[in-house]
């Protein structure tokens, strides 16, 4: 079963997805997360060394999905990549999906067993399912 | 070339440079008011901080590469913003070019630039002319290569570094941005000095100060 | 709880249904009424497709941990399920899908219909109807 990390500028936006996904998640996926910068959980900012801690800790050989919020939150987690060993970089994968839809959505799949790539891939059609579906 | 920069006078080049951005983060926070989100000053001044504190620490390696990567962690850690993974990387990849274990020579030195400044690339993906860091770095990179082509001294490697540097920052007044918070902007963001641009100015500005000084003998 | 099934709809029956529900404001109208509990199936049926129509029991509709539930039964099946909620006249979704079951915004007493295609359709709504 595939780990997930969750990586947001604000620790406290990190722990609330972390929270929405482990329920969805059931208690069956390891999910980190790494919010703020790492000396003072009260500045916002991205840290590539706690984005590494957080994969660290929710290893697994099945791979680790890595959802960001935005703009240097990706930058932060392309860095925590490049500094993995490589045997486990390639079974890292850097997710498209918005933070929120694309957590709830992917903690639910991997709870499912399902490999890193289809989790990747529902928690970033995401994108495309809007919330307000109108009356058909 | 006969001289060699040792891993104390490049701790004497940081520290020097975390000094004149602490003295400039006014200056930094004015130039990231007009087209970002008025935090580059903080963020760097909270990260050169950091950076003081870890460079006076005591019994860390003489070895260059292993300074230069817990310079890139100390950076990644404290500054935030884009700047903290953007001057991370910029260490991180320093710390891979060669040296000669607790020292660097001139060209080494140049390598040390250009590998930062291709890893900077890649992580920010930026050219030249997109208004960012690049503006300044890349044409300081260069013009340190074609000095150092030239056979040129240390002291003229550096001072045509810093100049390089300073007409690249001053060029990114004059152009859109492309990246960042500031490309949001777009053709408003002309007639405004790009703020990563000033701040990786201050590296070259120090360097011909630092080593020019001190290296010389 | 309550369960309303037909079998095998034709796509042009449920349009129909689906236009009725519009022009008459009640739900339900175009599917035969069944006992309460999961339906009845016949013997192998060669045309693998089954439909109900359920009704949210739950007093906070189907919220998220509801749906993932929904979402996990429904995701053990090969069969492609859908769900158009009646009661707000809405297009069919992709029940294996959590954002586009949270689209149904699912109340208490809505009336859902569920239709699965696949060759373990049977079993899957089945599965389903338990849930709700």
């Amino acid at each position: 079963m595939i780990g997930l990390v969750i990586v947001s500028h604000s620790a406290k936006l990190a722990a609330g997805v972390h929270e929405l996904a482990a329920q969805m998640a059931g208690g069956q996926v390891a999910i980190g997360q790494a919010g703020g910068l790492s000396d003072d959980g009260e500045t916002l900012g991205t840290d590539a060394s706690r984005i590494l801690s957080a994969i660290d800790e929710v290893w697994c050989d099945d791979g680790v999905l890595l959802l960001m919020d935005l703009g240097s939150a990706v930058m932060s987690a392309e860095m925590a990549l490049e500094m993995l060993p490589e045997h486990r970089r390639k079974n890292c994968l850097l997710s498209n999906a918005p933070l929120v839809e694309g957590a709830i959505v992917a903690a639910l799949h991997a709870s499912l067993g399902e490999p890193l790539q289809a989790v990747n891939a529902v928690a970033e059609a995401a994108l495309s399912v809007p919330k307000l579906a109108g009356a058909g | 070339m006969a001289q060699e920069i040792t891993t104390k006078q490049l701790r004497k080049w940081l520290l020097a440079y975390a000094a004149r951005i602490i003295e400039n983060e006014g200056h930094l926070t004015e130039l990231d008011t007009a087209i970002g989100d008025a935090d580059h000053g903080v963020n760097m001044r909270r990260g050169m901080g950091k950076l003081q504190e870890r460079l006076h620490d005591e019994g860390q390696s003489e070895d260059v590469s292993a300074f230069l990567r817990s310079v890139a962690m100390t950076l990644i850690n404290g500054v935030g913003g884009a700047a903290g993974p953007l001057y991370g990387t910029f260490f991180l990849r320093a710390a891979t070019s060669p040296t000669n274990g607790s020292s660097i020579d001139l060209e080494q030195l140049t390598q040390m630039f250009r590998y930062g400044l291709d890893g900077l690339q890649q992580r920010g993906k930026a050219q030249a002319d997109d208004k960012t860091m690049i503006d300044t770095i890349q044409p300081a990179v260069e013009a340190m290569e074609a000095a150092l082509a030239a056979h040129q001294s240390a002291a003229v490697v550096l001072a045509a570094a810093r100049q390089a540097a300073h007409l690249g920052m001053k060029h990114t007044i004059e152009i859109e941005a492309r990246k960042g918070r500031a490309s949001y902007l777009g053709p408003h963001s002309i007639g405004h000095q790009d703020p990563g641009a000033t701040s990786a100015y201050f590296l070259f500005e120090t360097a011909a100060e630092v080593f020019t000084t001190t290296g010389a003998d | 709880m309550e369960h309303r099934s037909s079998q095998a709809d034709p796509l042009g029956g449920e349009l129909e249904g689906k236009q009725q529900n519009r022009e008459s404001g009640l739900s339900g109208n175009a599917y035969s009424p069944l006992p309460d509990g999961c339906p009845e199936h016949p013997e192998a049926p060669l045309q693998a497709s089954r439909s109900v129509v359920v009704t949210v029991s739950d007093p906070r509709g189907l919220h998220l941990r509801s749906g993932r539930d929904v979402v996990r039964i429904a995701s053990r099946f090969q069969a492609s399920i859908t769900a158009a909620n009646l009661s707000r006249n809405t297009s069919a979704v992709d029940l294996k899908s959590i954002l586009q079951l949270l689209q149904l915004q699912a109340r208490q007493g809505h009336s859902l219909h569920l239709a699965a295609s696949g060759p373990d359709a049977d079993a899957a709504i089945e599965a389903l109807c338990s849930l709700f």
